[in-house]
């Protein structure tokens, strides 16, 4: 302060002093922003994956996203819950399980998904910010009681119906299943990354989501330590413990297969559901990808990011809880001295 | 004569309403999420747990007053292992099929809560009479809640109830309904039924004990503070 | 007094409530030892039976080692109806299950082809390797001679090609063990070796 201002008399002090309710600073972000930004890096995949697909494909997403915003209008009015349908984590629900699903499913799967993801894994925790499991993975596995369906995958560009369940296509193998035999791919490492292999219907191409998770990270919407802790942990183990003697191509390949961009950039960086540490989110980030080479690995199901998610998910509080920075100038309380001839710990 | 119809109608309004032992206690829950794959396995374990705790009721009120406190939780496990074991032994001979699909679960009966509870909360405080309705009635009405599961996963997660197909044939099954997860979600839509049926219940009861009150010109009332479950 | 009642009393009166229920379940035991033992003798019979539906006599044999190697087979049961001689039935583990072992029952019949399969107990995952049990899969085996092969003469279950082969493998672990039999004539092995009359 200049020394003239010292001078000054007592009650000029109110003109110096602007006192006003919180937020003293504010920025233009909101949920809905959020959220739209997350529509818009999810658009590349989105659009490749009709475009590889088909309309059937659309048709899933439509019928998710709308099956996810009446059930979340639906049970506010129920369940007497905030009306927020308007901050767009619906929509984003919905299309995340859509692009999660194969396209030959039966279009009920994405509806009743849908409706379980917002009903039950968000809205009877609390609504937004109270669930402690991502609703659309969890739905996820939930449609896998129909096993047969969520693992019928078919080639890219075949001709399906677009509202009927009669499927008259033949399935095909996913990159996963060969390299959980030990063996590279049909399809060569270029093509797996631009996405022209069989799978969901936005996993596919690791380009354009990889494109959509820059985006992201660019605009400050996620920070880039979940996405290359998951990606960087799961090509290290598979380089490190390659199946069948393989060498580098096949930690490659495993990376660019199955959900793992998806995985990684979108649904392991949900706010509600990850770390807010900084170490924490490392932690968080190597978890799941040593659990998906694990689960892909020794598990039961050919893809294990869904798996490993969820199960890091279950850990976000501990991971929390322990890597709580320390308050600047903080000094741990001593320990009270044990009694003279106490008892041993 | 009256009496003893009294005497029963209280003990089936405690066991199936008031103090059910799956919605109102929330004890016996391990046979409860276990056995409930399918209808007829829900109601084969909910009677020999019946049949086991009219058993055990019945005896342990016989011997009350000659039991010492001291050994009375010894006495009472002795009592109802004897009665399982029996139990199990008459299904393996009997019905061999039933006591394959349930299991395990049959010599678990022993811990389950429901009759080390009614044993020692009832069994051994009231007279053999009371006490034999009371296993009966609370047998009963965990034999029901187990029905009601059983069914639910049945014909969601399999199509069938009792083993008959129900569903039509475009209804592709749940089958993680008769699976783990299948039985918490269950659970726990049922209780958060019978919760809201509660409490709509006692709030309309407090709301017309007001009102009497106001009636009568009395001081109205405070309101009670209603329980949370 | 006292004493009598707080030491002496409790451990008699547990000891007294102890031998009771023994008496009880003595009784209980006498009366079910029997129908027990049947329904035991019963179920393992379950199987055959659904495959041999006329079956009059099954009797256990004893199998040469050679034929074995991998000690997957857990008995081996001669198959007779009114007629005489209908096949046998072998009972075969498999560890090569996805979810792990795989007990099934084969009956071979008299001309050395598969008559029928029956899945006893599986660990496999529901909805997909659980599909084993299901008719349609096991009938794809029946007729088959000298091997089942998955992908050639047996379609597997989609998405579940691993239990299928394990399945598959069970089967031929069966033909490859009765086989011997079936060079040797046979009808006239059966007084050749000791075994137990089960029903």
């Amino acid at each position: 302060m200049k020394k003239r201002e010292l001078n000054r008399s007592a009650n000029d002090f109110d003109k110096m002093l602007t006192v006003s309710p919180n937020p003293h600073i504010k920025s233009s972000e909101t949920t809905t922003s959020l959220m739209l930004c997350v529509i818009i890096a999810l658009a590349p995949a989105t659009v490749w994956g009709v475009y590889q697909f088909g309309l059937r494909a659309l048709m899933i997403i439509l019928v998710s996203i709308v099956s996810c915003v009446a059930s979340e209008a639906l049970s506010s009015l129920i369940f007497k819950l905030k009306f927020s349908i308007t901050d767009l984590s619906a929509v984003v629900t919905g299309l995340l399980l859509g692009l999660n699903l194969p396209v030959s499913v039966p279009l009920w799967m994405p509806a009743v998904g849908g409706v379980f993801a917002i009903v039950i894994v968000k809205q009877l925790f609390g609504g937004i910010g109270k669930n402690f499991l991502n609703p659309a993975l969890c739905a996820r596995v939930f449609l896998f009681s129909w096993a047969h369906e969520m693992t019928f995958f078919t080639a890219p560009k075949t001709a399906l119906p677009l509202f009927s369940s009669e499927i008259d296509a033949v399935s095909t193998a996913t990159p996963l299943a060969s390299l959980n035999e030990g063996l590279l791919p049909s399809t060569p490492i270029l093509d797996l990354f631009i996405g022209k292999q069989p799978g969901c219907i936005g996993e596919i191409s690791a380009m354009l989501l990889l494109a959509g998770g820059l985006f992201l990270i660019i605009r400050k919407v996620i920070s880039i330590r979940i996405p290359l802790a998951f990606i960087g942990t799961v090509f290290a183990l598979t380089y490190l413990f390659p199946l069948g003697d393989q060498d580098v191509h096949f930690a490659v390949a495993s990376v660019f297969s199955g959900a793992l961009f998806l995985g990684a950039f979108f649904m392991a960086t949900d706010y509600t559901t990850s770390p807010c540490t900084p170490i924490g989110q490392i932690i968080y980030g190597v978890g799941c990808g040593a659990l998906t080479v694990l689960i892909r690995y020794f598990g039961g199901y050919p893809e294990g990011v869904s798996f490993a998610i969820l199960i890091m998910n279950l850990f976000v509080w501990f991971i929390d809880k322990f890597t709580k920075p320390k308050p600047f100038g903080f000094v741990k309380p001593e320990k009270p001295k044990k009694a003279e001839g106490g008892e041993a710990k | 004569m009256s009496g003893f119809f009294r005497v029963i109608k209280e003990r089936f309004k405690e066991g199936f309403i008031t103090n059910n032992p799956t919605f109102i206690q929330f004890i016996g829950m391990c046979p409860t999420l276990a056995t409930t794959t399918s209808a007829k396995n829900a109601l084969g374990m909910g009677l020999a747990v019946t049949a086991v705790l009219a058993f055990s009721n019945t005896v342990i009120s016989l011997l009350r007053k000659i039991i010492p406190s001291q050994v009375r939780i010894a006495a009472f496990i002795v009592i109802i292992s004897g009665a399982v074991t029996a139990t199990e032994l008459l299904m393996k001979a009997f019905l061999p099929a039933l006591n394959a699909a349930l299991g395990i679960f049959i010599p678990l009966i022993v811990v389950n809560c429901i009759i080390l509870a009614r044993a020692e909360a009832f069994a051994s405080k009231n007279k053999v009479f009371p006490s034999f309705v009371d296993g009966i009635a609370m047998g009963l009405g965990f034999t029901g809640a187990l029905f009601l599961i059983g069914s639910v996963r049945e014909i969601i997660g399999a199509g069938t109830w009792f083993g008959m197909k129900i569903t039509p044939a475009a209804y592709s099954p749940a089958t993680i309904f008769i699976m783990a997860p299948g039985a918490f979600f269950t659970l726990g839509i049922l209780v958060a039924i019978t919760n809201k049926i509660k409490y709509s219940v006692s709030e309309r009861k407090r709301k017309k004990e007001a009102n009497a009150a106001l009636a009568l010109g009395d001081r109205a009332e405070k309101p009670t503070e209603e329980e949370t479950v | 007094m006292n004493t009598f009642k707080s030491v002496v009393l409790p451990p008699l009166v547990l000891t007294v409530i102890c031998a009771l229920i023994a008496l009880m379940l003595g009784f209980v035991h006498s009366v079910t030892a029997a129908p027990i033992a049947e329904a035991e003798e019963n179920a393992k019979t379950e199987a055959i039976h659904a495959i041999f539906p006329d079956a009059t006599e099954i009797k256990q044999i004893d199998l040469p080692e050679q034929t074995d190697p991998d000690r997957q087979i857990n008995a081996v049961y001669s198959v007779e109806n009114a007629g005489g001689f209908v096949g046998y039935a072998v009972n075969v583990t498999v560890g090569s299950g996805y979810g792990g072992e795989i007990n099934m029952t084969v009956g071979i019949s008299r001309d050395n082809k598969v008559k029928g399969l029956e899945i006893v107990s599986h660990s496999e995952t529901a909805g997909l390797g659980a599909r084993i049990d299901e008719l349609s899969f096991r009938q794809r085996f029946n007729g088959i001679e000298e091997q089942a092969v998955i992908g050639g003469n047996v379609d597997a279950i989609s998405g579940a090609t691993i239990s299928s082969k394990a399945v598959a493998a069970g089967v031929n672990a069966a033909l490859g063990a009765v086989s011997p039999l079936f060079e040797t004539g046979g009808e006239a092995h059966i007084g050749a070796f000791c075994g137990e009359v089960i029903s």
